[in-house]
């Protein structure tokens, strides 16, 4: 065992001794490395993330109808919107004093008080908040804790009232409930799957690449080792040496990575998901994995790489023709990933699962894997049978002739990138069509409806009244609403108002008091039983929350109507007019108001929600004209841009990868270079030289990586039985910015090259 | 950790009566490719002689020398060292071998670059588990010995050629080796700094009883060796005694 260490230590030695040149290769190594591990560390964060937000939100969810001899705190959940925001909360009130307290604050607020999440206090306390500071006249007593919140930017509120209900509805004996698991929508959880496996097997593979930076020189050093007589597999542990120190350093500079990135997460929101600090703490498996995964990747990688030299001490090799590469054994992953997702086709296309994570997980890798397994073969076969051109091709291609290995190898993370990011877009692309080619029913933005809970005449009067001296409101009607039940699962609704009002829900031929209605839309037809006239049906004594049955009523005749547009959802039911009402059973509870506005008007919606804030939990505002078919179809696009983002951060990476590689070519290179640039071959031709040979790889690599990549896409949206849409544009972008990648690694070594090639590159020690 | 089998010990060489044959190579053949390098050769050294290995480049003399030193494994004949075949050694075997018994000195790019010229010199004794401290100790000496010591803690990067290729000589006959093979270990030198370089070889090599095969073009470096070999189209003739 102490030769191990004594071999490692030496391997370290080996790593650190050579001055400025060793110091900087290690630089390189360790970003290399540290880069891959701080993303592996976020990635490894994602389940504490989700799992502590469960928990919270299982600690703050209030418990009701529990018996209990102590105080209790009365409460209704209010909602509203500002600007597209949702912010929630509730109105409480305390039934003593030891009512309980909703986490993360230090008190009960009383009448008039309220407690915000420090978000909503800098929203109402910024200009933009100005309009909703009106809703919240109540005395901001204090911020919720993070403790109460699900994430640092949610809008959240709990503001006293007097008027909540004292009902055992209302009543919540403490907060703390069950940890609910949340199931993933099964397209969901593939999509995060081929998100994650697509985007991190390429850190993967720069990994692997970093840990065989100066690969060539290490080779010399370790073929002298053999030569003074190291064995074998003393030359393998001095090389794993070498290799652990320069993941080590990988691992530290990760990890101090990732926890700077941290610091800036809660300023991060994505889509409306954040996370706070503390949340994105790696789980401890998968730390302790990367920990482990990324020295043994960097030991496997690097041991792997030098097996020839092993064999051969000082590297003595004298091959007339370089082995030609097999292909049967590099179609293997690629045979494997295609069959393994061939059986899970359609697997994913329903609400349920039935096909197997792991086993789609497995397809990808080993689809994704087939692309550097094939790409040396690809290269070799492709550049063999190219021959004349110009002398910069000629030189680049003899070059690739002789050694295509590194080449493609390089080129290998750069095709992963690409076939992962155009499978993932070409998903998100078929969501997105399936999004557009059926959008929802349209939503009339000229309407807004407020339904008042728990409203007398005078209240709803009182409201309207408010609502309708509110800028940009054009008219008020009033409809109170009912429920019923005309056979077993068969509900309906009734709407109670004036013929004015009622038009705004039907086409009326004509309309008096005491004249009834039957509104059928197009979704009523297909699920709804049609009612007649004599029908004996059950009321339900309360619309709105608990819906207890009551007395009998007799159906009306009436007339069957249409709603004013089809395309619009308008709910289908009974219209009476108020005479008729009055024959009924029961009182309405609820009231709707319909309030027509004048679209052009600014923030009238704000300004209608500010109107009814006043009476607080009773009113709830709906107004569709914010939300949307097009509103989904950006959020599909706000993720397919970030997912390209995703992508092209991580060709970024590649692409130093590819610079690394580059100049460490030249580096390696740089006497027979010298000797060329002596002998009078332009600097120009060894430049384009140079070009050509990041090109061509590259090239081939983009035909692998469309392929793979397109194949992948069509497979996986079999999976999920969606249509099969290939993204052009962003497999244009993709392979657009890769081709761009390699311009510009080519010129950024050709000061290397100049230096390469002057005088000094001709000494041979 | 022993990573073969070879041991050190009394061998024929050290025994009393006629100098016995320490390492010898019968009809090598050895080709890479369609290219045959060695076509028939062989070579016999015995302990404490130099043998010049002579030939025009491309003649296959320096396989010849990889091939004894069991570098590379000829593809048809043997090559024996003090009676046991180095083909029948695994590969732990021959690594032992070459720490111990062999020592090498070629054109250029044997020292280790990261390592400091004393680390390098060191570096054969620490491979074979001697402390570090006597290990470096011996190390001085042999640089003292080759007079070389000014550069013990300078990098091979920052010594001139001649001063090398002294460091190289003190690494290869740091662990006393029975052997010593030098591919054109003047290749790269002037002449000054080439004869210098090959007294100190030969001188140190004679005091310490080691055989030196030296392969080389230059009639110059092979007037150092007590007998001569020509290799030519890979096949090997020996010259008459050199007087």
């Amino acid at each position: 065992m102490k030769q191990w260490f004594t071999d490692l230590a030496l391997g370290v030695r080996l790593a650190l001794g050579g001055g400025r040149t060793s110091w900087v290769r290690l630089a390189l190594t360790g970003a290399g490395i540290g880069i891959g591990v701080a993303v592996l560390l976020a990635s490894a964060s994602v389940t504490t993330v989700l799992s502590e937000r469960d928990e919270r939100q299982a600690a703050n969810a209030p418990v009701t109808g529990e018996q209990t001899s102590g105080d209790v705190l009365y409460s209704t959940f209010w909602f509203t919107e500002y600007r597209g925001e949702s912010i929630t909360g509730r109105f409480v009130k305390g039934s003593g004093p030891d009512a309980p307290v909703p986490p993360g604050m230090s008190k009960v607020p009383g009448d008039g008080e309220v407690f915000v999440s420090p978000a909503l206090a800098k929203l109402l306390e910024s200009p933009e908040g100005e309009l909703l500071r009106e809703r919240f006249p109540q005395q901001l007593i204090g911020t919720i804790d993070d403790v109460g919140l699900n994430t640092p930017h949610d809008l959240l509120f709990y503001a006293g009232d007097a008027t909540v209900p004292e009902d055992d509805g209302t009543a919540i004996s403490r907060f703390g409930g069950q940890l609910t698991e949340r199931a993933l929508d099964p397209v969901l959880s593939l999509l995060v799957m081929v998100g994650v496996v697509a985007l991190l097997f390429p850190v993967l593979v720069f990994v692997g690449i970093s840990t065989r930076l100066a690969g060539a020189e290490r080779d010399r050093r370790l073929a002298a080792l053999r030569l003074v007589g190291a064995g074998s597999q003393r030359v393998r542990r001095i090389a794993a040496g070498e290799a652990l120190l320069g993941a080590f350093v990988g691992l530290a500079v990760g990890t101090v990575l990732f926890f700077i990135g941290r610091q800036f997460v809660d300023d991060i929101q994505v889509l409306g998901l954040s996370a706070f600090v503390s949340d994105l703490t790696p789980s401890l498996p998968f730390a302790v994995m990367i920990a482990v995964l990324v020295p043994v990747m960097a030991v496997v990688t690097s041991v792997i790489a030098m097996r020839r030299t092993v064999i051969e001490p000082l590297g003595v090799v004298r091959r007339a023709k370089p082995v030609r590469r097999v292909l049967w054994w590099r179609l293997v992953p690629l045979v494997v990933g295609v069959g393994v997702l061939i059986t899970q086709a359609g697997a994913f296309g329903g609400s349920q699962s039935r096909g197997s994570a792991p086993i789609v997980i497995g397809g990808i890798v080993m689809l994704l894997l087939a692309i550097p397994v094939l790409l040396p073969w690809v290269v070799e076969r492709a550049v063999g049978r190219v021959r004349g051109g110009a002398p910069s091709w000629q030189l680049a291609i003899r070059r690739l002739q002789l050694e295509s290995g590194t080449a493609a190898r390089v080129v290998g993370g750069v095709a992963v990138v690409l076939a992962g990011g155009i499978a993932l877009q070409s998903v998100m692309a078929s969501a997105q069509s399936e999004v557009m080619d059926s959008p929802g029913p349209e939503v009339d933005r000229g309407r807004i409806t407020i339904n008042l809970r728990e409203s007398t005449p005078e209240l709803v009067e009182q409201t309207a009244g408010l609502v309708a001296r509110t800028a940009g409101v054009a008219e008020v009607h009033t409809l109170r609403n009912l429920g019923f039940k005309a056979g077993e699962d068969d509900y309906h609704s009734a709407f109670v108002g004036n013929c004015e009002a009622l038009r705004t829900q039907a086409v009326l031929p004509s309309c008096q008091d005491g004249d009834s209605f039957y509104v059928e839309t197009a979704f009523s037809r297909g699920h709804r039983s049609l009612l007649k006239a004599g029908q004996r049906v059950t009321m339900f004594e309360d619309s709105t929350g608990d819906q207890r049955e009551g007395p009998q009523w007799t159906v009306p005749e009436f007339t069957v109507v249409k709603p004013p547009s089809e395309s619009i959802n308008f709910q289908s039911g009974l219209l009476l007019t108020p005479s008729v009402a009055r024959a009924m059973p029961v009182e309405p509870e609820s009231s709707n108001l319909l309030v027509l506005i004048d679209q052009d008007e600014r923030d009238v919606a704000e300004h209608v929600r500010n109107a009814v804030a006043p009476i607080t939990w009773r009113s709830y505002v709906s107004y569709f004209g914010e939300a949307d078919v097009s509103q989904r179809v950006e959020q599909f696009q706000s993720i397919r841009q970030g997912l390209l983002a995703g992508s092209l951060i991580t060709l970024l990476l590649a692409g130093a990868s590819l610079l690394v590689l580059a100049l460490e070519q030249v580096r390696e290179r740089r006497r027979p270079l010298a000797v060329l640039a002596a002998s009078g071959v332009p600097r120009g031709a060894l430049g384009r030289s140079l070009l050509w040979q990041n090109a061509v790889p590259l090239l081939l690599a983009l035909v692998v990586a469309v392929g793979v990549g397109g194949a992948l896409a069509v497979l996986l949206l079999r999976i999920m039985s969606q249509p099969i849409v290939l993204d052009w544009p962003g497999i244009a972008v993709l392979s657009g910015a890769a081709a761009f990648m390699v311009v510009v690694v080519t010129v950024l070594s050709l000061p290397s090259l100049r230096r390469a090639t002057g005088a000094l590159g001709l000494r041979s020690e | 950790m022993n990573d073969g089998g070879f041991t050190r010990g009394p061998g024929p060489v050290d025994g009393p009566g006629p100098v016995k044959v320490l390492l010898e190579a019968v009809d090598l053949h050895k080709a890479f490719g369609p290219t045959p390098a060695l076509d028939g050769a062989g070579l016999s050294v015995r302990a404490g002689e130099v043998v010049a290995v002579m030939g025009p480049s491309g003649s296959g003399k320096s396989t010849l020398l990889h091939c004894m030193a069991g570098i590379l494994t000829p593809d048809k004949g043997t090559v024996r060292y003090r009676d046991v075949e180095l083909s029948a050694m695994g590969d732990g075997q021959r690594s032992e071998l070459r720490r111990t018994e062999f020592g090498f000195v070629f054109q250029f790019g044997q020292l280790v670059p990261e390592l400091s010229c004393l680390e390098n010199v060191a570096l054969p004794l620490r491979l074979g588990s001697v402390k570090r401290k006597e290990a470096e100790s011996r190390a001085r000496e042999w640089l003292e010995r080759l007079e070389v010591s000014d550069v013990a803690d300078k990098r091979p990067g920052e010594t001139s050629g001649g001063q090398g290729q002294r460091v190289a000589v003190a690494r290869a006959l740091v662990t006393g080796p029975r052997v010593v093979f030098a591919d054109e270990p003047t290749g790269a030198l002037d002449s000054l700094n080439g004869e210098r370089v090959m007294q100190l070889l030969v001188t140190a090599a004679k005091e310490t009883n080691a055989a030196v095969v030296l392969v080389t073009h230059e009639p110059r470096v092979a007037a150092y060796s007590d007998r001569e070999v020509v290799v030519r189209d890979g096949r090997s003739r020996e010259m008459e005694p050199v007087t």
